[in-house]
């Protein structure tokens, strides 16, 4: 059996980047704009979106310039080869200048709170693998501390995605991700790599992949009700994931 | 000029220290130092050479992607290594041919190890749940586990070397009785024919207080990093040292009108800063303490100044360390931001550059 592997199986950690999506929010923002300057906001890696796939995606456009944090990102979208430059915060003229952020990704912010209302779609769904499963009793504890009980016998997956990749710890205090077509608790603290999720009776087995959030157009929840149940901003999910979790685009 | 201003700065000779301090405490039962998440924020190869250089005979890689990129880089055989979150979709096989000791749960996972080798048996860590309820397997499949096992081991396609399980820290009382519920897991391998096991089951928590949670081996996270659980005794009282210091440079001082002066650092939360900081935790400047205050922007952060006009750009900004400058501990910053000190390090983003000294 051992030998041949050279078929690699999806990583089990994944956040798949509609870039069509980022590129349809970028042109609805842009219909909006009278006149002034415009800059894409790509900081943080563009909300851990990966600056260098979105700066590519979105040069197109003609944006005026990428807001990046520091000389590093300049380097790197100088390396790019694009026809819209980078600057950064110091050299942005505030008063005719129009920053767009977090809403190019359909997510939340302190400035923004409602992006759906604009027409704006997530582009990011973080999904991940279940390794195992296990059916317990009703009035069990799961994970460190016990803070969550079994309400009835159920089957628990542990699912890898812990707080190391940007899933709070206290992600238990209302969170739920998404599996086989409906939502549910999870189940216990995050732990650093993995959380345990209450499916209750569905079907389930070890390889199926659970949707932390995405487009609600198909079913998953949105990253902003996902941020808003830990007390945050889409944003601040986003921009936090960890980099085991293995960027895609389409 | 917008350089990266902010650094981690990793002392080795705290996690030698914590790490020969843990090693005697727990002694006779041998140590393991968990690397997972790039030793905690730490840089995982530095802190597994450091770790064989000062006598520890096992590393905990989490998975099986660590594991060989600690073979990779030098850690050789001699060290064991030891996997337990294991993907379904995964190869074992390279691992195997490594010389990774394998945490296995269940049947499946204990068919794939044994058809994955053809030539050493795979050396595999059978696990109970013992309460946790992660993985591991029920009381009621361990017989059918340990008996399988047992098969494939007659067969040289397995080698069991440990029996093993994690409690969930919720009480003494309740790791107790995952202790008992460990010791009949322990009992029943042994009737059915497993011989002398390695055991283990406390990590840093349980194996520090409690003799009873040691058996052979304990397997040290947070304790080597110099990260005791919040609300507890200090890293210091325990006779430990923080590794980590987190470290930035001022890069802008501002004034409001009356007086008040703040300054920024760029550490932003896509750096890892924990958007529960701002109003709760402080940082340390030429040795005083400052409040971090709202907002906290995706690369910036801020610090109130109140009217003192002491702090120019530049200055550095100690976040935390072992609190020799003045600035809090991890376990300080921990409690709070209402979380423990692992998530802070484990969440800090790989693009802040880390120096070892």
């Amino acid at each position: 059996m051992s030998g041949s592997h050279e078929v690699h199986p999806a990583p089990p950690r994944r956040a798949v980047i509609s870039l069509e999506t980022v590129r349809s929010n970028t042109r609805l923002l842009l219909a909006e704009q009278s006149s002034g300057r415009v800059v894409a906001d790509l900081r943080g890696d563009a909300y851990g979106h990966g600056m260098p796939a979105v700066a590519t995606a979105l040069d197109e456009l003609q944006l005026d310039a990428f807001l990046v944090s520091n000389e590093n990102d300049v380097q790197a979208v100088d390396a790019l080869g694009l026809t819209t430059p980078a600057v950064l915060r110091s050299q942005l003229a505030t008063d005719s200048t129009t920053v767009l952020g977090p809403q190019l990704f359909g997510l939340d912010s302190a400035e923004l709170a409602d992006p759906r209302a604009l027409g704006l779609l997530p582009a990011l769904t973080l999904s991940a693998r279940i390794l195992s499963v296990k059916k317990v009793g009703a009035g069990e504890g799961v994970s460190y501390g016990y803070v969550y009980r079994t309400p009835r016998a159920t089957t628990l997956a542990m699912v890898c995605l812990g707080y190391s990749d940007g899933i709070d710890r206290h992600a238990c205090d209302g969170a739920r991700a998404w599996f086989a077509g409906t939502t549910h608790p999870i189940a216990g603290r995050v732990a650093m790599d993995v959380f345990m999720l209450d499916v209750d009776e569905s079907p389930v087995s070890p390889g199926d992949e659970v949707v932390l959030f995405g487009d609600e157009q198909h079913g998953y929840p949105s990253p902003i009700a996902w941020a808003g149940a830990l007390g945050k901003t889409g944003a601040e999910v986003t921009a936090s994931l960890g980099d085991r979790i293995v960027r895609s685009y389409r | 000029m917008t350089e990266v201003t902010s650094e981690i700065v990793i002392d080795l000779d705290a996690l030698r220290h914590n790490i020969l301090a843990l090693s005697a405490r727990v002694a006779p039962a041998e140590v393991m130092v968990v690397v997972k998440n790039d030793a905690y924020g730490h840089g995982l190869l530095d802190v597994a050479t450091t770790s064989v250089e000062a006598g520890v005979a096992w590393i905990g890689a989490l998975d099986v992607p660590t594991a060989l990129a600690l073979r990779r880089h030098g850690i050789t055989p001699r060290t064991r290594i030891f996997a337990w979150l294991i993907d379904p979709e995964e190869d074992l096989a390279p691992a195997i041919a490594a010389g990774v000791d394998l945490g296995i749960s269940t049947v499946p996972q204990l068919e794939t190890a044994a058809a994955s080798t053809d030539a050493a048996p795979a050396r595999i860590h059978l696990k109970i749940d013992t309460g946790l309820h992660r993985n591991g397997a029920t009381a009621e499949d361990w017989p059918r586990l340990v008996e399988r096992a047992l098969e494939l081991e007659q067969r040289g396609a397995v080698e069991i070397v440990a029996v093993w399980t994690h409690i969930a820290e919720a009480s003494d009382d309740e790791d107790t009785l995952s202790i008992r519920r460990f010791e009949a897991a322990v009992d029943v391998a042994r009737e059915l024919g497993v011989r002398a096991p390695i055991r283990h089951l406390a990590a840093s928590a349980a194996a520090y207080a409690r003799s009873d949670a040691r058996f052979d081996l304990v397997r040290l996270g947070a304790f080597v990093y110099g990260l005791p659980p919040g609300d507890g005794p200090s890293a210091a009282s325990m006779g430990l040292r923080q590794a980590m210091t987190l470290r930035a440079r001022v890069t802008t001082v501002e004034s409001d009108p009356d007086g008040r002066r703040r300054a920024s650092i760029d550490l932003g939360y896509a750096d890892g800063i924990s958007t529960f900081a701002p109003g709760r935790t402080e940082v340390a400047i030429h040795g005083r303490r400052r409040p971090m205050i709202a907002p906290l922007e995706v690369d910036r952060a801020w610090i109130d100044l109140g009217h003192d006009t002491d702090v120019s750009v530049g200055d550095v900004v100690t976040l935390w360390g072992d609190g020799s400058a003045g600035e809090p501990t991890l376990q300080e910053w921990g409690d709070a931001t209402s979380t423990m000190s692992e998530e802070l390090v484990v969440r800090l983003s790989p693009r802040i550059p880390r120096r070892v000294v």
